[in-house]
């Protein structure tokens, strides 16, 4: 018998047929397993493939709160360790939450719109872009997700300049980590820098909040910053 | 630590004998090992041949070229005046002392510094780094590391005691100025005399205590596959395609499901587990998808394994490394033919 823990908070998973709700794309349909908490997802959303767990996860949720998006996206098992899934995830992640604020305060967001947009744009960044490039995916997905937020373009102003500095802060940040790469690390400090650029130069009032200390991939990283990177920390688990 | 000395006539089975002892180590099976060993004439080499051997030469002189698992590539002759050593064990073991710890390349530092000490006792001062070990005039020890997963180690050396360095300068493509111990101290060391005090390095900068011991049988079958299977095979040693089974030796299927798996990722498992238990000698996995590899403790994703995963293609099923049914679930004939023909 394989032993099956949720992927979302570690506890351990029973057969059901109680109806559940899927954490990801809000389906509800007869479950077959669930965890005490309540976590449950459905079968399509176990088979996806990483990008489209991503569009169907943010394009469905009701979250303010971007960091709390990225999490659950990266607990899904599609999501790798390391991978170019974390630039669209940045991107989404904001995006998703930054529209969730506006159509909670009556505001029009075509949110779809922007999260298909978010994720085309950032197909061009292959994997290891930051090592070979200087420019790290993560740090563009946020960038991407303030130029699509307000349309920019290479002949924009402030809204160019949000864009670009909500890459430059991110990259400088994840510069001062040293290497080897984090993809963790880059999204959660990409994540941060681009909900400040949300509420400083937006107007956007994203929920201020941080990722978890210690950080939850640890043990799946043999090539963890370790005491280098401000997730190591000890605060208390997420 | 296990020692072993095995006096075997025949290089490539001193190298089945190497994986061996790595194989059953991370299968939790046996000890950390030392294997030491004098060579018989062979190059044994990593990378493309012609890049780092003279071909002909090997051909006019007729040695064995045999390929070796290694993370950096190159060519090293080996005749009964070199003493060759395999050491295995998890990164911890080779994390002892040092000034900085530099992750990789301590671990090799370590390695040759054992040697360097054993050196020291013949009446040679040497200098260790990463990349071998050397004496004023020269390099007279060089390494294959082969890593397992990231954190356990197969390193594989060869020390130039009384190596015939004409025939040694001759193969080896390299810009290294050769020495032997030999060349270096007049000669008269015998190469036993060299390696008990190799092994005394060892013992010394790794701080461990050696213990002769032998194969266990599970090893010993293990050993014959592998030289059947690997090191004695054109396949490997020309192309570089080597065999997939389990850590042990057995016929590996691994079936790659969801996380949890869904209904036919279900089906998927009691078909394959259905049709394996008519199978001898077979191992069966289940990954989950994104529970890592230390969910089938003494076993690792497989070529196949690794890419449907990385492809996101589930369910699969993959024997001895190769995909053969991927998203669909297969007819079970289809299944039988793959799971139980040889």
């Amino acid at each position: 018998m394989l032993k099956l823990t949720c992927v979302i908070c570690g506890r351990e998973l029973s057969e059901t047929n109680a109806q559940g709700i899927c954490v990801y794309c809000g389906k509800k349909e007869k479950a077959d397993y669930i965890c005490p908490e309540g976590h449950y997802i459905c079968e399509e959303c176990r088979t996806a493939q990483p990008l489209d767990l991503i569009k169907k996860t943010c394009e469905n949720t009701t979250e303010r709160d971007p960091v709390k998006i990225a999490l659950l996206l990266m607990k899904h098992p599609s999501v790798n360790l390391f991978g170019i899934e974390h630039h669209a995830l940045v991107a989404c992640s904001l995006l998703a939450a930054a529209g969730n604020v506006l159509t909670a305060s009556g505001k029009e967001f075509n949110k779809r719109s922007a999260i298909e947009r978010a994720i085309k744009r950032l197909e061009k960044f292959g994997y290891g872009s930051c090592g070979s490039t200087g420019v790290c995916g993560a740090a563009a997905g946020a960038g991407t997700a303030v130029s699509v937020f307000t349309n920019a373009t290479y002949t924009s102003d402030a809204e160019r300049s949000a864009a670009l500095r909500a890459v430059s802060e991110s990259l400088g940040r994840i510069a001062s980590l040293g290497g080897p790469r984090c993809c963790k690390a880059s999204a959660f400090i990409s994540v941060l820098v681009g909900a400040e650029i949300f509420r400083q130069h937006l107007g956007v009032n994203l929920p201020r909040s941080d990722f978890p200390k210690p950080c939850l991939f640890i043990k799946r990283n043999r090539e963890c910053l370790r005491e280098r990177c401000p997730y190591y920390g000890a605060e208390k688990g997420g | 630590m296990r020692l072993l000395e095995l006096n075997l006539e025949d290089d490539a089975l001193a190298l089945a004998v190497d994986e061996t002892t790595l194989r059953s180590r991370y299968a939790g099976i046996a000890p950390d090992t030392l294997h030491v060993y004098r060579g018989h004439g062979s190059v044994f080499f990593s990378g493309e041949l012609e890049d780092w051997a003279n071909v002909s030469a090997l051909k006019e002189l007729g040695l064995k070229a045999l390929r070796v698992n290694s993370v950096e590539n190159k060519a090293v002759y080996s005749d009964p005046g070199t003493i060759n050593f395999a050491i295995t064990g998890p990164e911890e073991l080779f994390k002892k002392g040092g000034p900085e710890y530099k992750p990789v390349l301590s671990e090799y530092q370590a390695i040759f510094e054992g040697v360097g000490e054993g050196l020291k006792e013949l009446g040679l001062e040497t200098r260790a780094d990463p990349k071998g070990v050397y004496s004023e005039t020269g390099k007279l020890s060089f390494g294959f590391p082969y890593w397992l997963t990231e954190n356990f180690l197969l390193f594989r050396g060869c020390i130039f005691i009384d190596t015939k360095l004409e025939i040694a300068s001759r193969v080896m493509i390299t810009r290294e100025k050769l020495t032997s111990v030999a060349q270096e101290t007049g000669g008269g060391i015998e190469p036993e005399t060299a390696k008990a005090a190799i092994m005394r390095g060892f013992e010394r900068r790794l701080g461990v205590k050696l213990n002769p011991g032998s194969l266990l049988e599970k090893e010993k079958a293990l050993m014959a596959k592998l030289h059947r299977r690997k090191y004695t095979t054109p396949e490997w040693n020309e192309r570089g395609k080597e065999p997939h089974f389990s850590m042990l030796g057995e016929k590996l299927v691994e079936v790659y499901v969801a996380n949890p798996p869904t209904s036919k990722c279900r089906e998927l498992i009691s078909l394959v587990r259905e049709v394996v238990s008519r199978s001898q000698e077979t191992k069966f996995l289940v990954w989950l998808r994104g529970a890592g590899e230390d969910q089938n403790p003494g076993e690792i994703y497989s070529p196949g394994m690794t890419y449907v995963s990385k492809a996101g293609m589930l369910p699969a099923v993959v024997v001895n490394g190769k995909v053969m049914f991927a998203r669909e679930i297969p007819r079970k004939e289809d299944l039988e033919k793959a799971i139980l023909s040889d």
